[in-house]
């Protein structure tokens, strides 16, 4: 047996080892708490207000890494160039502080349902909305523009806490976090992962030479400078990658299954503080 | 048979040649353009109904368009064996998405805090 296959073989037989599957029915405050617990019990040393920082809260080898990378950070050109585009007027000689009036500082408020449209808005639907209301076409999604307007965002709302509402007044919001918390544990893909298969039971273990996040965090950073893109990626960017490591073909960013990942996902991280744009390897 | 007459020679040569026919026809099932095609559309199919449920696997549809090249170069068996392969992927996909869309926290994180 080749490496690599002796490494799929251990991963297929590790997501075997760890069932995935319908527990009794628990209120999304309930899954928060539990969900939270479970990674303050599984890493006793890190205190909370750490594990917005991923990897680098649980491994300290990478951390040393990181803690030099962030000395110069390969994000700031991103946050130069999205203050840019933030204050360049559109055509109409509006721009985006016309349609967030409290910008830049507004990534706290997402994602959040919004009951006009029916949906889970995301900052980045929300940037493009704005956009093609004033006439503009829509940027894409992965990296690119929205990355750097979504870069000098999150810098100038760094320190505001994660606090993402599910209204109870309208069921459509529980079924699109029932959605985004089905997407995030069902197995999909050749490899016949989820996306909990990594990221809870097996966070901070070993994938070759990298060690597995912790679910608890990922939503604190983004967008993100990753190495291994060389280049700044949004969230859903990287939503689209996981899905394609396990070999499932990945969906649309900002698109209604990713929207409510997002929601779900987030609303995990609940109470954790906003820190990015992050870079991460 | 060296002094069988010349009409019976013929009367032989006919004989092995209806003799040996069918094993003829077997060898000419070799696989053709139109099987490589259905093989194909099958694996097609078969990937929609997974993408259908949000189940299609990575590397489906790039099986089935070099499937495609395959047949258009004439090398049909080989199409053939990769259509198969990608059809079934699209098959395991579809059942995957069916068996997971109830998908939930596993017990030993919620429990732990009951």
């Amino acid at each position: 047996m080749t490496k690599h296959g002796f490494l799929l073989a251990t991963l297929v037989l590790a997501g075997a080892a760890l069932p995935i599957g319908p527990v009794t029915a628990a209120t999304p405050e309930e899954e928060q708490a539990a969900f939270q617990a479970y990674f303050k019990q599984r890493f006793p040393n890190v205190p909370e207000d750490e594990f917005k920082n991923g990897t680098y809260a649980i491994d300290p080898v990478t951390r040393e890494n990181w803690e030099a990378i962030e000395e110069f950070p390969p994000y700031e050109n991103a946050i130069s160039q999205g203050e840019t585009l933030w204050n360049t007027p559109f055509a109409d000689g509006q721009g985006y502080a016309d349609c967030f009036p409290d910008g830049p500082a507004i990534m706290g408020r997402y994602p959040h349902w919004d009951r006009e449209r029916g949906l889970v808005m995301t900052l980045p639907l929300a940037l493009n909305a704005c956009r093609t209301a004033h006439g503009e076409t829509p940027l894409k999604y992965k990296k690119g523009p929205i990355a750097d307007l979504l870069a000098y965002i999150a810098f100038e709302s760094r320190g505001q806490i994660t606090q993402v509402e599910i209204p109870e007044d309208d069921p459509r919001a529980l079924a699109a976090y029932e959605q985004g918390k089905r997407f995030y544990f069902a197995r999909r893909g050749q490899l016949n992962f989820a996306c909990g298969h990594c990221h809870l039971a097996t966070s901070g273990a070993r994938l070759r030479t990298e060690t597995l996040s912790p679910a608890y965090g990922h939503t604190t950073h983004w967008p993100v400078y990753r190495s291994d893109w060389g280049e700044m990626g949004t969230l859903h960017r990287r939503f689209a990658g996981c899905n394609e490591q396990v070999r499932a073909k990945a969906f649309e960013p900002q698109g209604e299954e990713y929207r409510n990942l997002e929601y779900f996902l987030t609303y995990m991280n609940n109470g954790l503080e906003l820190n990015g744009p992050g870079a991460r390897k | 048979m060296i002094t069988t007459k010349r009409g019976d020679g013929y009367g032989l040569a006919a004989g092995v040649l209806a003799a040996l026919l069918p094993l003829g026809a077997a060898w000419s099932e070799t696989p053709d353009r139109a099987q490589a095609l259905a093989g194909i559309e099958a694996a097609e199919a078969a990937r929609q109904r997974a993408d259908s449920v949000g189940g299609e696997w990575r590397d489906t549809a790039a099986m089935i368009a070099r499937a495609r090249e395959l047949a258009e170069a004439g090398r049909y068996p080989d199409a053939i064996e990769l259509a198969d392969q990608a059809k079934r992927q699209g098959e395991l996909g579809y059942d995957q998405a069916l068996g997971e869309q109830n998908a939930d926290f596993p017990a030993y994180v919620l429990d732990r805090s009951r």
